[in-house]
């Protein structure tokens, strides 16, 4: 027992040091003065420093026998002392005071560099961790994007970055799909991405970095590393009823290539393509290309549904994708892509028009079976050459060609007619840019486009007459402008000098049909050559940021008319100004103020004067009078986003006037439907308002959400010969949205949706109809298992006996443990809703419609990535 | 006499600026790859001290004014400018023997002040050379990471990078164990001049390093329970370089 009492006191014997630093000269203790304790042969094994009394003290490390204890301070002279461990004593305390002598000299100045490696910097990009977003249900890359804070899909699948617009998907930073970006977001598998980067400022042309600043962002995909070069994914999918669903996706990844190409086939109402024949979604293939191409009047989607598109879709369609990017040598890259799309849309629709005006009462009503059949083959390229670090020349161009074959049936009141019309749609365009950076904060550009766009459209009716409307609308265009950039400290400048010039041909012919007040055909041709200067200004100071742009255009105008006697030639100057200031108040909110005067001029759809078929009962002209629309909106909103306390809020409004408008001249009786477009003086004026705020509350572990909309505008029309008719319509819409965060596997969301039409006509009673639409979701995500289901109520209208609808919906889907494929369950609209009854009014009508919808499926289908 | 009264000046002169007649510069390179991202993300950063503050500031806008040198030179004393008000920087008083540091919570930005007491380093008998200067390897756990450190006591000054600091010579080297932190000295610059080292902390609003633990915590277990309008949720991470929330 006592043996093991002393053994233990030896093991445990602990000796400190212990001592005072002090100036030689002053006698003054020395604060923070590196106390080095180092064995016999010169290592160091411990330190410590003084305090602010020049005291030290610590605990000699153990089986060391003698030390050797030093100062080190920049001012003094070190000094060194040892110490030797006595033999045999358990616990000591050694003692030494210093006493150092000040250095005199100087410090020895140095200055050592290594060679530089390269960083990375990032500037204007957010980058994404999306482990922490992914909750497995993702199977595209839609899907993971959809969850990121900041990322909003709009309904037609374009992406907007906090408020501003996705131009462009990257992967690994390589453009393979320019503005086609739809092909990736809902064909790439979620899998293989390992990242997200989100870069604001983005522009195609790396030069314009730092000196143009861009409202455009682009989305980067990061890859997996250590894949093989080849992956991809395959489904597979039958069901019932006769539904079928085939998809095949291939990513190749290596040093001069990239590469991804899709195949699908589907008949669910799906759509993977970036193209839209169903409802009136903007298509945003066609964003830049606006300008560039003409009408088809016969064949536009004028068909608006309050149901998401893959409801009314009773599709069969085929879409593959072939997208290349090779990099061919150092400084020179290509870019290839071919799309082909083909689709059999049917279409059955019931509509009973009541119109009312004046003492008139007519009353509508149509039904048409129809038969769609677009086709599209779409070839796009883009050859870039970096000459150097200051110059890039690209050369970008696409070919289109699109066919749409319709054929209906149907009866217009008790009158049965067959339609059959075709439209084709040719469109070429190629963009030459040569830029040159040449210095740190300017640049120059010089940009030579062309483009030609063919429209032949043709349309056949038989009711009791056999009528051919025939139909051309040509467009060619040409555009060269130069473009001067620079950036200074705290202001941007923005100089454009160019031409453009722009050729419409108007060629239409009715058969069948005599009238002796309006021509049947029209032979136009509208030519506007523009010169114009552009300027952009930009200036931001501390908290406040200021922008004006202002451009002049110079017009000449040419507008040849068979159906008028005299050809119209004239030559305007406008301008387009427009001012913004915006006040940043804090780091979280910010109040902007706009506004904006424009004059634009007609487009080929308003000049022609000659009457147009456009379906079994519709003629459409113009009584086209040359004036330029003239436009001035002002707008306000103020922004707060406070993302710590998961609070948005913004209010927004805006008004608008426009001095020169188009007026509705319609002629309306049960068989026929005249509608002639005037432009005049309209004094119209639009008022809006607007409120979104988002918070999240801990209480309820969910978050609200709050949007409404107020709108007002003016418009006028003449109906059957009624004087000029002063109209009002008035929106109202208000949603309220809750969703669960929940820790557990289940989660909630529910959404109600309130919206309400009020038109008025001078002293007339008013058409209203208030819709209503509630959304309940239930999602269970387990391990590999999860299931989701999704329920829809829609009233069309809250006060008419239209009955509401229910939709119901719900997938499981199962990935057994060690397996490779996962297994799908679908069951879409559960309980056979097979139309859909809507309304719609205006300020003289009230119409009543129904529509087929995509029937009850189950489709069980398996898919595999490899 | 005379002779005595300059010696007296000059001492006098010295002894109060003893510790102020030296500036060191170090720039470093300052790597960190964190598990969930794909890439490791390299930046310069830059070391200032002058015998009773440092600041590291590290440069990721790419605007810092230190990557083209000015300098100013008024009254006798040289002052650094750092342009940049959007690089992170952190400060340290050697007299208070406090680190201030912006640390944020979802973007939101907190000054965060911490002690120089933090460090546990045990010295190791290993040797390498970097940038000519012999220095000595030293090691610790610090807040949930393993960490190598090589100092070097030819420059005998208690600093470091980042947070980094109390070994008896400039630290110039440190990196974690998991690869997921790494600092390397690529300039040393000193000189025999006295300069500022500029604050823009407002130091009496920092709060402690447990206080912003606090915080932290509970706004992470907040944001396990917020979802967006697509069904989507973010989280903010238990541990960045340092561990905030415990496990």
């Amino acid at each position: 027992m006592v043996l093991f009492f002393l053994c233990l006191n030896f093991s445990n014997a602990q000796h400190i040091l212990k001592g005072t630093v002090a100036d030689s000269l002053t006698t003054e203790p020395i604060a923070k003065v590196n106390i080095l304790i180092k064995t016999a042969d010169n290592k160091l094994i411990d330190f410590t420093s003084t305090d602010t009394n020049g005291n030290f003290t610590k605990t000699l490390p153990k089986d060391y026998k003698e030390f050797i204890i030093e100062t080190s301070i920049i001012s003094h002279l070190k000094s060194k002392k040892i110490i030797k461990i006595k033999d045999g004593v358990s616990s000591n305390t050694y003692y030494i005071n210093f006493i150092l002598r000040e250095r005199i000299n100087a410090l020895d100045e140095v200055l050592i560099e290594a060679k530089k490696e390269p960083i990375t910097i990032k500037k204007d990009t957010t980058v994404y961790k999306i482990s922490n977003f992914k909750d497995g249900s993702e199977r595209v890359v839609e899907d993971i994007l959809k969850k990121l804070p900041g990322i909003r899909f709009e309904d037609n699948g374009q992406i907007k970055f906090k408020g501003k617009t996705v131009t462009r998907l990257l992967l690994d930073n390589d453009n393979i799909f320019d503005s086609n970006y739809t092909i990736g977001t809902k064909n790439i598998s979620s899998d293989i991405i390992d990242g997200v980067e989100a870069y604001e400022d983005y522009d195609d042309n790396p030069l314009l970095k730092g000196i143009k600043s861009s409202e455009d962002v682009a989305i980067n995909l990061k890859l997996k590393q250590g894949k093989t070069d080849i992956s991809g994914d395959a489904q597979l999918g039958a069901g019932i009823d006769a539904k079928q669903l085939a998809r095949l996706n291939l990513l190749s990844v290596s040093k001069k290539l990239k590469g991804f190409g899709s195949l699908s086939y589907n008949n669910l109402g799906d759509n993977y393509s970036p193209y839209n024949f169903v409802s009136n979604n903007f298509d945003i293939s066609r964003l830049s290309e606006l300008a560039q191409r003409s009408t088809n009047l016969v064949n536009s989607n004028g068909f608006n549904s309050v149901l998401p598109d893959n409801r009314t879709r009773v599709n069969s369609n085929f879409f593959g994708s072939l997208n290349a990017l090779l990099k061919l040598n150092k400084s020179i890259t290509l870019r290839l892509n071919y799309n082909h799309f083909s689709d059999r849309l049917i279409r059955d629709e019931q509509s009973n028009i009541n119109n009312t005006f004046g003492n008139e009462e007519i009353n509508i009503q149509t039904q048409e079976n129809l038969v769609k059949r677009p086709t599209i083959n779409a070839l796009s390229y883009e050859l870039r050459h970096t000459v150097n670090t200051k110059q890039l020349l690209t050369s970008k161009g696409r070919f289109e060609g699109l066919d749409i074959q319709n054929s209906s049936t149907g009866f217009n009141n008790a009158n049965p007619f067959t339609n059959t019309n075709t439209s084709n749609d040719v469109f070429f365009n190629n963009r030459v840019e040569y830029t040159n950076k040449y210095s740190k904060k300017s640049l120059f550009q010089t940009v030579f486009d062309v483009s030609y766009n063919d429209l032949p459209q043709d349309f056949r009716v038989s009711n009791e007459q056999d009528l051919t409307q025939n139909i051309e609308f040509r467009k060619n265009r040409f555009n060269i402008k130069s473009v001067w950039l620079s950036k200074q400290n705290k202001s941007r400048y923005d100089f454009e000098l160019g031409y453009t010039f722009t050729e419409d041909f108007v060629n239409t012919n009715l058969l069948g049909a005599t009238t002796s007040q309006t021509s049947l055909t029209n032979d136009i041709y509208y030519r506007v050559a523009k010169s114009f200067l552009n300027l952009d200004y930009k200036y931001r100071l501390k908290k406040w940021g200021f922008r004006a742009t202002l451009r002049n255009e110079f017009f000449y105008i040419q507008l040849n008319d068979v159906n008028v006697a005299e050809d119209f030639n004239t030559s305007i100057f406008t301008v387009y100004t427009s001012a913004s200031v915006s006040h940043y108040i804090s780091k979280k909110s910010s109040i902007t103020f706009n506004y904006q005067l424009s004059n634009n001029l007609p487009d080929d759809r308003t000049i022609f004067s000659g009457l147009v078929l456009v379906n079994n009962r519709s003629f459409l002209n113009n009584d086209f009078r040359f004036n330029l629309l003239n436009n001035q909106s002002y707008n306000l909103s103020y922004r707060i986003n406070d993302f710590y306390n998961l609070f948005q809020f913004n209010l927004y409004s805006n008004y608008s006037f426009n001095k020169f408008g188009y007026i509705s001249q319609l002629n309306i009786d049960e068989d026929l439907t005249f509608s002639t477009s005037i432009l005049d003086v309209t004094n119209n004026r639009n008022l809006s308002f607007g409120l979104r705020t988002e918070k999240y509350f801990s209480f309820l572990k969910s978050t609200v959400n709050l949007n409404s909309n107020y709108n007002i505008s003016e418009f006028q029309n003449i109906i059957n010969n009624s004087k000029l008719r002063n109209n009002t319509s008035e929106n109202l819409f208000a949603s309220f949205d809750i969703r669960t965060g929940f820790k557990g596997a289940l989660n909630f969301r529910i959404k109600t949706l309130i919206n309400n039409n009020t038109f008025t006509n001078e002293g007339n009673p008013s058409n209203s109809f208030t819709s209503f639409q509630n959304d309940f979701s239930v999602k269970y995500i387990k391990d590999n298992f999860q299931f989701i289901a999704e329920s829809q109520y829609f009233k069309p209208d809250l006060n008419t006996a239209i009955r509401g609808d229910v939709f119901l919906d719900a997938k499981i889907i199962f990935k057994p443990k060690k397996s490779k494929i996962e297994y799908i369950l679908r069951a879409n609209n559960l309980l056979n809703n097979k139309v859909f009854q809507n309304i719609n009014t205006s300020d003289f009508s009230t119409t009543i419609f129904q529509y087929n919808l995509q029937e009850r499926f189950l489709l069980l289908s398996a898919a595999f990535r490899f | 006499m005379k002779s005595l009264k300059v010696l007296i000046v000059l001492i006098a002169f010295f002894s109060n600026a003893q510790e102020k007649n030296v500036l060191l510069a170090i720039d470093y390179y300052h790597a960190t790859h964190f598990k969930s991202m794909p890439t490791e993300i390299k930046v310069n950063a830059f070391l200032t001290y002058n015998g009773i503050h440092s600041s590291y500031e590290m440069d990721y806008t790419g605007t810092s004014s230190q990557s083209d040198e000015e300098v100013d030179i008024s009254e006798g004393q040289i002052m650094f400018k750092v342009k940049s008000d959007k690089n992170p920087i952190l400060y340290k008083d050697f007299s208070s023997k406090e680190i201030y540091s912006i640390e944020r919570i979802v973007l939101k930005p907190f000054e965060v002040k911490d002690s120089f007491e933090i460090f546990n380093w045990s010295l190791k008998d290993e040797y390498k050379t970097i940038l000519g200067y012999k220095c000595q390897m030293a090691i610790m756990s610090f807040r949930g990471r393993d960490y190598v450190a090589y100092f070097t006591t030819d420059l005998p000054f208690s600093i470091g990078p980042w947070k980094f600091e109390g070994l008896p010579g400039v630290i110039l080297e440190v990196y974690s164990l998991d690869n997921v932190f790494k600092i390397k000295a690529n300039t040393i610059d000193v000189k025999n001049v006295v300069a500022e080292v500029p604050l823009r902390f407002n130091l009496k609003k920092a709060i402690s390093w447990e206080e912003f633990q606090e915080k932290y915590t509970k706004k992470y277990y907040e944001m396990q329970s917020y979802t967006d309008e697509s069904g989507g949720s973010t989280t903010i991470p238990k541990m960045k370089i340092e561990r905030i929330v415990d496990e």
